[in-house]
């Protein structure tokens, strides 16, 4: 009896060890026992696999993301002692989750990227930014290969250096189905706010929606929101908002606002977008049921390809109606600017090999491979692509983004506090619902004076 | 009862129980702790940045901000309309299904397995409904009732109260179950005694079920008032909180201000009020079970 009341103190104590034991073992693999076993499996502390972990959007099944998983195969071929963790996410609140989490933790992935650039110097003073400049000077066929104006994108006021290498450029505009304007009369894409209008009319009397736009996914009445205020305020105005000498209050932002309402009083939408998710907008759009949509590069792909899109043939590309009060904010657009940013506190071997594979996922081969293969652009400049390979579209796109004289991300890229990206759409999606353009300000400007 | 005469005796249990409470304080109550110290600090979520002590401020910024309150008052429209439709409805169809009428396996597998499904599914099921190209407003438009079709979950009128519903069919199956346990071991001695009383089968509901159920239903209610207030996977699923937080719980909005708008303080002191609103839920609704006992 004695013996048995001392075997279960036993098994309790060591059931109770156990726990203790696993929950400290923590990430690194297991402690002692872990390193034991890698010992006798020849894999001792001197060989440890250096690990390099990416969380970037690249994730899914898309042609794109093929040719970075690609890379990253190629990579892995070159360097069989590196073990690559790919954490990256296509869903864009799942990307930013693991980023929070990362960033409060202190465990920042080798290569990630940040949406805008307010916060970065907070970024910097903490570590979590590489200053790529000498990378960047030290390889200059590598480094002098990006465009001007995407490199300096990321020149944060105040720090010397460039904290980021760009990884994806182009315009974002209104792509449309010609034959189903000149259907509707609209025999030349509208040129201005008033012909959009007008074409609006012209589309709704043919029985066709004007522009796909799917409000349950936010991001795209803000990408919409994006286009009407660089065209009325110019770029300039969405930094001003950032560093508070502007309110999102004064009439010329609520006028930015109010054109999105005239859009909706001018059913230039589905009756149900406020419920739609963007794939559904999407197919509309792809199925020619709706005649325009706004979006960026990364859907050429998709549009020009027959199976996905089956009247591909007459989509053209466009940018975004200027108002003719503002001729001087014709070619301020909005363009997408993503980056690879790199962990700043990485060194030896391990940062040596993140910029290598930085480096391969933005060379000239790679840019080449991802125009032909998967009409994605990258701000990388005199690259030899094939025109036989790409499609009308892609150049068109490429012809397009050249030709801004200001560019601007989204409007709230330039606000440090993380809640507006959603509060700017939240309350722009609020203008489907019945808010007003005055109401939809003062709920955004509220959010920034609760913050002060 | 066993005495515990020795410290022998004593120490034999502290070392029975210590499995359990080492995990219990690992998972529970560190975390509580933590939860706590961050509700009276604030932190731009940033390691390695200044944590600095701010007193009750993220609890007054909580308060101060309107999709919080609207948040408050959404969630205890989850729990009124659990608590008034999930243990009526589940005794009903208890009842129903303990009276062992012809088919009623069946019925009760139907009526149980929703409660087999993760939330999610079932958040995402229900989303395919009820989007504004989903399977209700088609059905509508081909009866010819095409002007009740509207978007359900963006609606002011019915978004919330489109999830309200969804969560109360997802748990009567569950609810069911447990007051179907609690009726097959009400004595049949009592619905005979009734019976020669000459007390009819309603008679017999309200004069011997309800009574002999008191202390399950009185579970089910706790555990229904605990569970709504901490509904979060069925909201994310069918609409994030969205349109504009119109559908935001606590436990929703408590995600956004700590992970996506990095308000560490704000979102912590959101996560203790939650857990005082369970806390209050469950001592009150403790006082009314032992209240009952004591009745009986």
């Amino acid at each position: 009896m004695k013996l048995k009341k001392i075997a279960m103190l036993g098994m309790t104590l060591a059931l109770s060890i156990g726990a203790l034991a696993a929950c400290g073992s923590g990430s690194k693999g297991g402690g002692e026992s872990q390193k034991a076993a890698d010992s006798a499996n020849g894999s001792g502390d001197s060989n440890e696999k250096i690990k390099i972990r990416l969380l970037t959007r690249m994730a899914g099944t898309s042609d794109i993301v093929k040719i970075y998983n690609g890379i990253i195969d190629e990579f892995k071929a070159k360097h069989p002692e590196v073990e690559i963790i790919d954490d990256s996410q296509g869903d864009e609140s799942a990307f930013n989750n693991i980023l929070s989490t990362d960033m409060a933790s202190g465990k920042m992935a080798n290569i990630y990227r940040v949406q805008g650039v307010a916060n970065l110097q907070k970024y910097i003073d903490n570590g979590f930014l590489l200053d790529v400049t000498p990378y960047l000077e030290a390889d200059p066929e590598w480094g002098k290969s990006f465009a001007p104006g995407a490199l300096s994108y990321y020149s944060v006021p105040g720090k010397e250096g460039t904290y980021a290498i760009p990884m994806e450029s182009g315009l974002i505009g209104v792509y449309y189905h010609e034959d189903i304007l000149k259907e509707a009369g609209v025999e030349k894409f509208p040129e201005t706010w008033d012909e959009l209008l007008a074409a609006i009319d012209k589309l709704n009397a043919n029985g066709v929606t004007p522009i796909a736009l799917g409000e349950s996914s936010n991001y795209m009445g803000g990408h919409l929101h994006d286009q009407i205020f660089y065209k009325w305020l110019g770029t300039e105005a969405a930094k001003e908002l950032g560093n508070r000498s502007k309110k999102w209050t004064d009439p010329d932002v609520v006028q930015t606002l109010q054109y999105i309402k005239d859009l909706i009083d001018a059913k230039a939408f589905d009756p149900n977008a406020v419920g739609m998710q963007d794939d559904v907008a999407m197919t509309a759009f792809q199925n020619g049921e709706a005649a325009m949509v706004v979006t960026g590069p990364w859907m050429i792909g998709r549009f020009t390809d027959p199976e996905k899109t089956p009247v591909h043939e007459d989509i053209k590309l466009a940018k975004f109606p200027y108002f003719k009060e503002k001729p001087e904010y014709k070619n301020y657009d909005m363009q997408v600017i993503s980056p690879y940013m790199i962990n700043g506190k990485l060194e030896g071997k391990e940062l040596e090999l993140t910029i290598e594979l930085v480096k391969m996922l933005t060379s000239k081969e790679a840019a080449k491979k991802y125009a032909e293969e998967a009409q994605f652009i990258m701000p990388i400049e005199d690259v030899d692509i094939d025109e036989s390979k790409v499609t009308p579209l892609f150049l068109e796109s490429m012809k397009l983004g050249a030709t801004s004289e200001g560019i601007g991300v989204d409007v709230f890229d330039f606000d440090e506090l993380t809640s507006m990206q959603d509060r700017t759409r939240n309350s722009i999606m609020s203008l489907f619902t019945g808010s007003s353009a005055e109401e939809a300000a003062a709920e955004i400007q509220a959010e920034i004076d609760s913050a002060k | 009862m066993i005495k515990l005469k020795t410290t022998k005796a004593k120490f034999t249990i502290f070392l029975f129980i210590l499995p359990a409470l080492l995990l219990y304080t690992i998972f529970q109550l560190i975390p509580i702790a933590g939860g706590i110290y961050f509700s009276f600090v604030e932190w731009d979520g940033l390691a390695g940045t200044k944590l600095t002590f701010v007193g009750f401020d993220n609890y007054i910024s909580a308060f101060h901000n309107k999709q919080f309150i609207l948040s408050l008052s959404n969630m205890a429209r989850m729990v009124v309309f659990s608590v008034l439709l999930h243990t009526p409805i589940a005794l009903l169809l208890a009842v129903a299904v303990n009276a062992k009428l012809k088919g009623y396996r069946l019925f009760k597998t139907i009526f149980f397995v929703p409660t087999v499904f993760p939330m999610t599914a079932i958040g995402l099921m229900w989303y395919f409904v009820f989007m504004p190209t989903g399977a209700l407003n088609t059905l509508l438009t081909n009866m010819g009732l095409k002007q009740f079709a509207i978007p359900w979950l963006v609606n002011k009128a019915t978004a919330m109260n489109t999830i309200v519903g969804v969560n109360v069919w997802a748990g009567i199956g569950y609810y069911m179950v447990i007051i179907l346990a609690g009726l097959t071991v009400i004595p049949k001695d009592l619905y005979e005694a009734a019976s020669i009383d000459g007390a009819n089968p309603v008679q017999m509901f309200f004069n011997v079920t309800i009574p002999m159920l008191k202390p399950t239903l009185i579970m089910c209610i706790v555990m229904d008032i605990i569970g709504s207030v901490k509904v979060f996977d069925l909201v994310y699923a069918m609409t994030s909180g969205g349109p504009n937080g119109l559908t935001n719980l606590p436990t929703t909005l408590m995600i956004s201000e700590a992970f996506k708008y990095s308000h560490y303080g704000v979102g912590s002191a959101i996560g203790i009020i939650i857990m005082l609103i369970c806390l209050v839920g469950t001592v009150g609704s403790n006082t009314l079970l032992n209240r009952g006992r004591r009745v009986d």
